[in-house]
Parts: structure tokens; sequence; C-alpha cells
């Protein structure tokens, strides 16, 4: 009986008990990791080359007091970014990016002008483009703690971003009637901001399969630059951007192997700026609450995202929803 | 025999594991992901018996063109009347039958259009005046009934459909919301005429449509017509406006109308490279006539006319058994008395068989 029970005891341990396996892991696997499944930064080695293609129609603004409203006057705007960027892991917890815009504004504006009093009637165009390289900016990225199993990662990075866009209104040209009265006015709309930017940034991401979740913040300070404020002013005037913080939570699922689903939601406040005239003036502080839903189909090693940035509430700023389309490569 | 037991013991041991143990299995899920799962050249017009597909989208048109009455282009970026239009829409559909099926849908939008900015000048002050019309709020519901061919689909369908929109969304302006402000140190008075309109029609309508499908291996074509008529003339409200004292004072006055009358005819042709990809072209036609609006002294203008023809290419993703991922851009090639938007279209499909295990 003895021996009986042992044996039965045996089979099934024997059934039961699998050994010791190697997780095959493969360089080329990594690289086809989605973004819920990838870690913040890029192994070393990898490089990562990208662009990015943004679309923006305006058409409404957060008001003075809250709320949302159309603009008022008989114009229209547009703008296209295009922004290249490559990524490099230099070591399995530190990454740099480059990143290069090139920058695409449009801006027409048409108005009807009446005079009863001279007996005449005639329109004001106002078209203006700005078109070029914007500010490139880079960013590194330290894994303070890695990506570990049922653990927290934590990560911080610092973003420069460098005035190599054109600053200033250039090309600014008027014209006027047989009567001298101004008919149209033209000119380039500056694609950089003029001053440099310096970042830190902060991002915590804990991966729970087949969902992941983030947040991530962001100070940028604004040193003092100088630039022409209007397109009709001939000497440039200091100024400083308000500083910015950024603050974003992120909540990612996996809708399939290969297809994430990305929920963001951020929030932006930018402080007041100042300008130096004669006197120094100050510009009003803005802040936005913004969801950001995105789709993110990882085709082995090639990324396509799809996002779309939806302004909920805020204050002194655009309302306008924002369309990206992306692609990148890993390599 | 000890020695013969414990070989026994050892290889019954090591044999055990090994042998596949197969318990009886269900294929009723299987089915039901296979059908949930039918790419798009082998799927029938209209749902599965017992299957439930909730269809949420979000329509982006860009509406920078528009077309005359005789056909030209006009750039509206240059009267300064451009505009965006956000429309987000919700559809359920259940399949009664293998054959039938139910159908309700709804829709939000909102747009606001500008027109051309004047200023008004003289000697020693300057009127600035800006108008702009809002359009916003729930469409009417659309229910609907739709009824295949009642065989199973090899390669050929075909379907009719028919429906009503209910008046159930508000349609009646909201009083305008215009507004003056004066700037002492310039001597400018900016006036803003806002105008907040409705989306409901006011009166029942009724939409009949046949269509069919013809595959041919990865491919598909499918062919639609539409056609969309009100019941009955509608009564809606125009509101003016006086300015006194800085203070607009507000009066309504009713008119008739009678919607148009809308013909569609649709085209696609599509190819499914595997089975969860099917990609697609798009083409229609859209004709638009005999509406009346009453304007002033209640005398009749006839609607303009409407054509408008459209392309749309677009592609729809299988993402999980239950989820299904469309996406499709639409440019305006031609048309008479129309704008001409630009749009792209994201419709979101969740489908289940709530009552099959």
């Amino acid at each position: 009986m003895k021996k009986f029970i042992l044996i039965c005891l045996n089979l099934l341990i024997g059934s039961i008990a699998t050994g010791q396996s190697e997780k095959m892991v493969l360089p080329s696997d990594l690289k086809q990791q989605t973004v819920v499944t990838e870690p913040i930064t890029l192994r070393k080695g990898y490089f990562r080359a990208g662009t990015r293609f943004t679309y923006i129609a305006q058409d409404k603004h957060f008001k003075e007091s809250g709320g949302r409203e159309y603009w008022p006057y008989s114009s229209w705007s547009t703008s296209y970014g295009l922004t290249f960027s490559l990524s490099y892991g230099i070591t399995d917890r530190i990454q740099i990016s480059l990143f290069v815009p090139l920058d695409y504004y449009h801006l027409e504006s048409y108005y009807l002008i009446e005079t009863p009093l001279l007996g005449m009637d005639y329109s004001l165009s106002i078209n203006a483009k700005g078109r070029g390289l914007g500010d490139c900016n880079f960013m590194i990225w330290y894994q303070v703690i890695p990506e570990k199993e049922k653990k927290i990662s934590l990560t911080v990075g610092n973003h420069i971003i460098t005035p190599t866009g054109q600053k200033n209104f250039t090309d600014n040209i008027s014209t006027t009637n047989k009567y001298g009265l101004p008919i149209g006015n033209s000119y380039n709309i500056p694609t950089g901001e003029g001053c440099v930017q310096v970042a830190a940034m902060l991002l915590a991401k804990k991966i729970h399969y087949p969902y992941s979740y983030s947040a991530f913040a962001k100070y940028t300070y604004s040193f003092w630059g100088s630039k022409l404020m209007r397109p009709d002013y001939t000497s440039e005037n200091r100024f400083k951007k308000g500083n910015n913080i950024f603050i974003s939570c992120s909540f990612d699922l996996l809708l399939n192997d290969w297809i994430a689903f990305e929920n963001q939601l951020n929030y932006s406040h930018t402080e007041m700026g100042k300008i130096e005239y004669e006197e120094t003036v100050t510009t009003d502080p803005t802040w936005d609450i913004c969801y950001s839903p995105s789709l993110i189909f990882q085709i082995r090693r090639f990324r396509i995202s799809e996002i779309v940035l939806v302004p909920l509430l805020g204050k002194n700023t655009n309302s306008d929803p924002a369309y990206s389309l992306s692609v990148g490569y890993i390599f | 025999m000890k020695n013969r037991f414990i070989t026994a013991y050892l290889i019954a041991a090591f044999l055990i594991p090994l042998v596949p143990v197969n318990c009886q299995t269900s294929t009723g899920n299987r089915d039901k992901y296979t059908l949930l799962t039918t790419p798009y050249n082998k799927r029938p017009l209209t749902l599965y018996k017992g299957q439930f597909q909730a269809d949420a989208g979000y329509k982006f048109s860009l509406r920078s063109r528009s077309f005359d009455n005789n056909g030209d282009v006009i750039d509206l970026k240059t009267n300064g009347n451009a505009s965006v239009m956000h429309n987000y829409f919700l559809e359920l559909r259940y399949g009664v039958l293998n054959f039938v099926e139910l159908g309700i849908e709804s829709s939000y939008s909102k747009r606001g259009i500008r027109t051309e900015s004047t200023t008004y000048g003289s000697a020693f002050s300057e009127v600035i005046v800006n108008e702009l019309s809002e359009y916003k709020g729930l469409g009417d519901l659309y229910i609907y009934t739709s009824i295949r061919l009642p065989v199973q689909y090899t390669w050929f369908d075909f379907r009719v459909s028919g429906g009503f929109f209910l008046p159930t969304a508000k349609y009646k302006p909201d009083q305008p919301s215009n507004s003056i402000s004066v700037d002492n140190t310039t001597s400018t008075f900016t006036i803003d005429y806002k105008y907040n309109n409705k989306n409901g029609y006011r009166v029942p309508v009724y939409q009949i449509s046949a269509a069919a499908k013809v595959t041919f291996s990865k491919f598909a074509a499918y062919a639609d017509f539409v056609f969309k008529d009100p019941l009955k003339e509608g009564t809606n409200i125009r509101w003016d406006e006086t300015l006194s004292n800085y203070v607009f004072y507000y009066t309504s006055h009713e008119y008739d109308y009678l919607l148009d009358r809308e013909m569609t005819t649709t085209a696609s042709v599509h190819y499914q490279p595997v089975g969860w990809f099917d990609i697609h072209l798009k083409g229609s036609l859209l004709l638009s006539s005999k509406g009346w609006t009453e304007y002033w002294d209640n005398v009749r203008y006839k609607n303009p006319e409407i054509q408008l023809l459209t392309l749309e290419p677009g592609y729809e993703i299988q993402i999980s058994p239950s989820l299904r991922l469309s996406q499709f851009a639409g440019f305006s090639l031609s048309g008479k008395s129309t704008d001409a938007p630009f749009y792209m279209i994201t419709t979101l499909s969740y489908s289940i068989f709530p009552f099959l295990k």
C-alpha cells in the first residue's frame, strides 16, 4: 500500500512539474515592443528615426473669462508642422533624442472697408506666411529606476530648445490704392521663438499587461531673448516668455497584440511673460486642460500613431483640436 | 519482479505527462467569433441574427472651398469665412434575423460660419461689424429597418432599407447673443452679431434605400441608392434685432420652408488583402432639389439645386473579435451651389452577440 501511494505521488509530481525553461528574447522582438510594453528609453545601441505631421486650423479660443468662443474676425489661420526625430539608446537606461521641426504657417484675413464720407468701399487683406526650420531641440532621458516586474519605473530628463528658427517678421510689404489707403499687407511669420528654453522632466510608468499607466511632469524655463514683436516694427525688443508647467497622466491599453489605445489628460500653465518696450509690459498667463486620445499601430519595427489633441478647458489660449500623424522606425 | 515493476513505473512516469487529455469541447463560441470577425468581402449587408453593433465616430470637416451655381470653385479663405465642423455620431444596430436588421442613429455637430468683417469709417470714429452664425446641437433621431436576401451570402447580396428621421432635436434658433464694445481711445465701436442655430429638421423625413454587393475573391464591389424626402412643410422662426443705446432688442417672426429632396448614389470597390484589413475607394454623388424657403413678405424662394461628387479612400481594421476601426477621408471633386469640404471620418465599431453563450 505504501509503495502504491509512493508511486501515485511520483506520477502526480511527474505530470505537473515543469522544468526550468529559458525565455527566448530576440533583439528583433525587443524592437517590436508596443508603446504599452516597451521601457521608457531605447535599449543600448538601438536607433529610432521618425517623423511627425501636425495640423491645426484656428477657429476658436478660450477667453480671458474662461469659456470658448469663435474668433470673431473674418480671418483664417492654419499651421502645419513636420518634425523629424532621431533617438539613440546610449545604454539600456540612457537615451538621447534630436528633433528638427519644419513649420508652415498661413494666416489670411479679409475685411471690407466702407467710407461713406468718401463714397468709397474697398477690401483690405492680410496675407502672412511662415515656412522654414523651427526651433531644433534635444532631449536626454535617464532611467533612475528601470522597468522591472511589478515595479514603477522612474525616468528623469532634460529638454533644451535652441532658437534655430527665424525669429523675426520679414518682408513686410504694404500696398495702397490710388487714394493712398491701405488695401493689403503681407509678411513672413517667424517660425522660431527667438529664445533658449530649458526643461526638466520626470516620468513614472507602470506596466500591468495589457495596460500601462504613466505620469509626466515638465517645467520649462525660458531665457530672455529679443525679436521684432510686430511685423511693422523695425527694432527688436527684449522679451521673456512665461515659464511653463506641464503635467500629464496617461492610461494605455493594448487592443490586440499590435494596436494600442493611449489616453492622455494634459494640464499646461504658462506664467506671465514680459516685453521691454519703453516700459516693460506683461503678457497674460494662460492655462488649458486637454484630452489626447491616440491609436498606435506597431507593425513589426514600424510604429504609426494617430493623435488628436482636444482642448477641454482653458484661458487666454487657442482651443482648436490638433491632429497628428507620426511614423517611426526602430533599427 | 521488482525490477520489472520499477521499469514499468519509470516508463509510466515519463509517458503519462506527455499523453494529451482532450475533453469534449463546445464549438459555439468559435462560431460566434467567426461571425464577428467575418471580413468585409464575406460579410452580408445586414447583421447576423442576434448580433448587436454600436458604431461611434467623429467627423472633422474643413470647409475652405465651395462651388457656385455654375460649378466654379470659390475659395472661402479669401472671403474670410472658411470654417471647421465637428460631428460626432452614434449608430446602434441589431440583427433580428439573419436577413432583418433594426437600427437607430443620431449625431451632434457644431460649426461657426463667419462673414467678411466690415469696417465703416468716418472722420472721427469707425464701426467694425463681425457676424458669426453658429450651428450647434443634436440632429434628429433616425430609425430604420433593413431587409436583405434570405440566403447565405456567398458572392451576391441585395438589401432594401427604410426609415424615418423623427423630429426629436431642437430646431428653433436661440435668441442671438449680439454684443457691442467701445474703445474710447480710438473711438472704435465693435459690433459682434452672433446667431445661434440648431440642427433639427422640425418635420419628419423619410428615407429609403437599396444596396447591392458583389464579391470576387479578395475584391468586393458595393453600390447603393438613397432617397430622402420630407413628409411635409415646416415652420421655424427668424430673429431680428434692433440696436438702441448700446442694447440689442430682439423680435422673432415665423417663416415656412420645405426641406430639399435628396438622392445619393454611392459606389465603392474594396480589396481585402488579409482577413483583418480592408481597403476601399468610394465615390458618391449627391443631388438635392425641390425645397424652398420663405423670406421677405412670405415670398417663397426656391432653394438652390445642389450637386456634389465626392471621392472617399479609406480602410477598415479588425482590431479584436468585438472591435473594428475604420477611417476614411473625403475629397469634394465637383459640384454646384454647395460647400466643398475636405473631411476625415473615424469610426469605432463594437459588436457582440449579447444573447449567445
